[in-house]
């Protein structure tokens, strides 16, 4: 498709803009100067209000092909074998492009922002993100209605505690589908844990304010993890609290912050500073740790399941409004709720939590270790108890709560 | 503009025959001419009409519409001013430590080695030498080297420069470290370029009309150096007041060292407050250009703008 069309989608618009009108060549000419000024306002310039925008025309039947974009360490065989991917290509015959492109919420999505907003094709059919971003995109209407009949895998096997307790900010699941799951919690390094503190591990959040630990924790830049994690220690319930509950919890945090109790908020990078001992204890991403383990051949961190509770989110699959893909993403987001292909990542070494029904049997019967293990499979017990969803926020505490948020982060009084 | 300092060299003769703007000459301009229209000129004006940008009613984050908003101005210094000032507080105290270690440094290798060319060249290499590896890379690097468990550290723990609780890496001093480190190379070349084309008659000269040491040094050397310690602060100056690298959580700083480049950070990519992220920026160039234009008027080189 788009043979003589220039790649990059937004380029793409201006191009067939310019195509389907009949002009004069005077009129070509100052309307391809004025157009071009425009588009490129309107390319480097984000805003330009709110609109409604309009699913793209599926081509999905004549082009058979489909772009994904997700997260590193989220698929089998990420030396370039994709054994899973492939085998979809094989038997539907669409081909795959998947792109490990994400690797936060906020800078992919400054990427492809002006094409989401002005219902363009971003480039990819389909992109998992983190609960909160595709609140996000929802509120905005950037993201298009799932239509479940082209997908039975997903009404078969997608776990219910994921539509209702894990899908708060879209109702029945309209919008989005969980790729993985990821439970925020406390880590600590075992050693260096014992010579400051004398203790074995921490068992409460509370352990983290111990002034033997000052200058030695570090949080997560995801505030719904960090400030979920404290919430849930100060008794809130996180999945229905008040915007004052909020700001007690932040001002908390302030404090721990200016006091130089907690050296650093972090994102991706504070595994390292658990590495060279920067960081000894901490709110971490429990798969994160697990990874580091496995990858250093030690058993040096650890992670806690605090009584209190811990924070529950997940990647989610959306298609934007611009894809011209639909149904091609619908059917390979279909094959990824069919146990035995999600038991083949899982299997592969993806060790995050997995939504899909019937996978934990699977993966039980070939690896029993992995199966019985309560941070990739969680017990119906933690899930009711322990594992919580920071509830949607609507656009104006979102707004305010992030801005505060990374007001504290940035020591900004 | 002050960036002609760093040209160097005599303004050429006014030749009223090469002025004359003959087609040829027009054509030689425009691939230039659209080249800053389309990646300088542009990008620049879509940052002045997103900084007067308001929040759209529909109250939907992220999204704004376009307005005559000088509000956003007022808001950022409201809310910023200690980010303001410590970026130039930063800025001032790497630059100077800079000038410090590369004043001497130049002038060793432009002067003192003026007679053994080879190896006035292999300490030229030895001080670009670094540079040669990505700049995130060797920030990552110095991290790891001054992290709590390092020797560095250890030392100053044992002196007790710092307390028990006190560490390095997130302090004021450890992004002022990164920022003079990454810099230096912008203050030792345009001071060597000039120290190395210093005439030591002259000292010698002031030294026979018995100028101590110290006076000629005064009265003789800085003057003429003045050029390029011009350039080179300002080629350091400039980039620091902006950079966000070495003072970023992620880096050599921490939540109590962040500078105007994190705040715009935070509001373009976390908060999604275009305008203020926007505002911000014109904010950092409009100080720069009032503080380098009285900068360099105020050193006596008024040719240079």
């Amino acid at each position: 498709m788009n043979q003589n069309q220039p790649e990059d989608p937004q380029l793409r618009e201006v191009v067939k803009s310019a195509l389907s009108s009949k002009v004069t060549r005077r009129a070509v000419i100052g309307g391809a100067i004025a157009t071009s000024a425009a588009a490129l306002l309107a390319a480097c310039s984000p805003g330009g209000g709110k609109k409604t925008l309009k699913p793209a025309k599926d081509i999905s039947a004549t082009d058979k092909q489909v772009t994904w974009d997700n997260w590193p360490y989220y698929m089998d065989g990420e030396d370039g074998s994709f054994p899973s991917l492939k085998a979809f290509q094989k038997e539907s015959g669409i081909k795959v492009h998947y792109n490990i492109k994400i690797d936060d919420n906020n800078t992919y999505f400054a990427l492809i922002k002006n094409q989401l907003a002005s219902g363009q094709d971003t480039g990819a059919d389909t992109m998992c993100l983190t609960d909160w971003m595709v609140a996000r995109l929802i509120d905005n209407g950037y993201v298009r209605e799932l239509d479940y009949s082209l997908m039975p895998n997903v009404t078969k096997y997608l776990n219910s505690a994921y539509k209702d307790q894990f899908g708060s900010f879209d109702p029945g699941r309209k919008y989005s589908l969980p790729w993985k799951g990821i439970i925020a919690t406390i880590g600590y390094h075992k050693a260096n844990y014992k010579k400051l503190t004398g203790k074995d591990a921490p068992t409460s959040v509370e352990d983290l304010w111990d002034p033997r630990l000052k200058g030695k924790v570090e949080v997560l830049s995801e505030m719904r993890d960090t400030l979920g994690v404290m919430m849930m220690a100060d008794g809130i319930d996180i999945t229905k609290f008040t915007s004052d509950e909020f700001y007690a919890t932040l001002d908390k945090f302030k404090k721990h912050v200016s006091s130089g109790q907690i050296r650093s908020i972090k994102g991706n990078s504070y595994i390292d500073d658990f590495k060279n001992g920067d960081a000894v204890a901490g709110i971490i991403w429990a798969g994160d740790l697990i990874g580091a383990n496995i990858e250093l051949g030690s058993e040096d961190l650890g992670v806690v399941l605090v009584e209190t509770g811990s924070t529950f989110a997940c990647d989610n699959f959306v298609i934007p409004m611009g894809s011209p893909h639909f149904a091609n993403a619908e059917a390979i987001i279909d094959n990824y709720f069919r146990p035995e292909v999600s038991a083949q990542v899982a299997l592969a070494g993806v060790y995050y939590v997995e939504p899909v029904d019937g996978v934990k049997e699977i993966v039980t019967a070939k690896e029993p270790a992995l199966g019985s293990n309560p941070l990739m499979f969680p017990t119906a017990e933690m899930f009711a108890t322990k594992l919580k969803q920071f509830r949607a926020l609507t656009a104006s505490e979102d707004k305010d709560f992030s801005k505060a948020w990374s007001d504290a982060s940035n020591g900004v009084v | 503009m002050a960036f002609a300092a760093f040209g160097g060299g005599a303004p050429a003769k006014d030749n009223s025959a090469s002025r004359k703007g003959g087609p040829i000459v027009l054509a030689l301009l425009l691939p230039g001419m659209i080249y800053l229209g389309l990646f300088f000129m542009t990008p620049l004006l879509s940052l002045l009409v997103t900084a007067l940008e308001s929040p759209d009613p529909s109250g939907a984050i992220g999204a704004y519409f376009y307005d005559v908003n000088f509000g956003n101005f007022l808001t950022v210094v409201t809310s910023y001013w200690p980010q303001i000032l410590r970026s130039f507080g930063y800025a001032f105290a790497a630059t100077v430590f800079a000038l410090a270690i590369s004043y001497p440094l130049a002038y060793f290798i432009g002067v003192k080695l003026r007679t053994s060319p080879l190896i006035q060249r292999l300490l030229l290499t030895l001080v670009i030498a670094p540079f040669f590896i990505s700049f995130l890379l060797r920030t990552i690097a110095w991290k790891q080297l001054l992290s709590d468990d390092s020797a560095f550290v250890s030392l100053l723990h044992a002196l007790n420069i710092l307390g028990p609780t006190q560490f390095f890496i997130g302090s004021d001093a450890a992004v002022i470290f990164g920022l003079t480190y990454n810099f230096i190379p912008f203050m030792t070349l345009p001071l060597f370029t000039n120290l190395e084309r210093l005439d030591t008659r002259l000292l010698e000269a002031a030294s026979d009309l018995y100028a101590s040491p110290n006076k000629v040094f005064r009265k003789v050397t800085l003057p003429l150096s003045m050029p390029g310690i011009i350039s080179g602060t300002l080629l350091t100056f400039i980039p620091i007041a902006g950079d966000y690298v070495n003072a970023s959580r992620d880096f050599l700083g921490s939540s109590k060292t962040s500078m105007i480049g994190t705040m715009v950070e935070a509001d373009f990519l976390q908060n999604w407050n275009y305008p203020s992220a926007s505002a911000l920026s014109v904010l950092l160039m409009g100080l720069i250009l009032v503080m380098v234009t009285f900068y360099v008027r105020k050193s006596g080189t008024d040719d240079l703008l």
